[in-house]
């Protein structure tokens, strides 16, 4: 039997905590990818869950660190059962009520000129998982959702 | 980031030599575009084959990116990679760009060959 590599393997994968900056979720990103997996029928799956991460924690980074100093966050990401599991937790303010349940695409059937710049991000994070589920408990906001891969 | 210039024919091509078009570049690649484009009237295209990773904030900059052209111009886009085809066309954006899988100069070359 082959060995499994460690993204393939049922179990944890990754548990980081790093400063809520745009810059260190692209290092997140990177440690993600880095994971790599050996079966390219997972590519796909791997790609949608760097897609959903990146808009989750830029999200983070945006909203939830106005006026607080030392902002972190901590991603945990595991496996089991062919889907991807993540959960993040940080240090910030409350996520605004509605937010989870608000994925409507802006309109862009419109001129050059007016299309948007922003709002697609829930959009795509919609889009791709629809087991999200948001906590706060003991001061910090708590982030949980899976994407099949597999 | 950085963006290389190059006229072919009447179209300027900008090629992205940046491997993530992501929130933390966002910024810059607006900024870098804004001088990119400022003095060319015709077709933009921008090779995006080295780019792989964008997310929303990379597409925000690359729509402020086409409202630069002004008169309604479309920026076109080349060469994008699986991960950015996918935001592309989740946001149905790539309805939105002008789409090319291949440089149009290149393929021009293959069919006459």
């Amino acid at each position: 039997m082959m060995a499994a590599t460690p993204c393939c393997a049922d179990g944890p994968l990754l548990r980081r905590r790093f400063r809520g900056t745009s810059e260190e979720v692209r290092s997140q990103l990177r440690a993600v990818e880095a994971l790599g997996c050996a079966d390219p029928t997972e590519t796909e799956g791997m790609d949608d869950v760097l897609i959903v991460l990146a808009e989750v924690l830029n999200n983070i980074v945006e909203h939830a660190f106005t006026g607080v100093p030392d902002g972190w966050i901590e991603c945990r990401i595991s496996r089991l059962n062919g889907a991807i599991s993540i959960e993040t937790w940080d240090n910030g303010t409350p996520l605004p009520p509605g937010l989870l349940s608000m994925g409507s695409m802006p309109d862009i059937a419109t001129d050059v000129a007016d299309l948007p710049e922003s709002g697609f991000g829930w959009f795509i994070v919609h889009s791709l998982t629809d087991d999200m589920m948001y906590e706060r408990a003991n001061g910090h906001n708590r982030l949980s959702f899976s994407l099949q891969i597999a | 980031m950085q963006i290389t210039r190059e006229k072919r024919g009447d179209i300027l091509a900008l090629t992205l030599q940046v491997q993530r078009l992501d929130a933390a570049g966002a910024l810059a690649f607006k900024e870098q575009m804004r001088s990119a484009v400022a003095d060319h009237d015709g077709r933009i295209l921008l090779d995006m084959e080295q780019v792989g990773f964008l997310d929303s904030s990379g597409l925000g900059a690359l729509v402020a990116s086409m409202k630069m052209l002004g008169q309604g111009r479309r920026l076109e886009l080349a060469r994008c990679g699986a991960i950015v085809t996918k935001v592309l066309k989740l946001t149905r954006m790539d309805t939105v760009f002008v789409m090319h899988d291949r440089l149009p100069w290149a393929a021009a070359g293959q069919d006459a060959a």
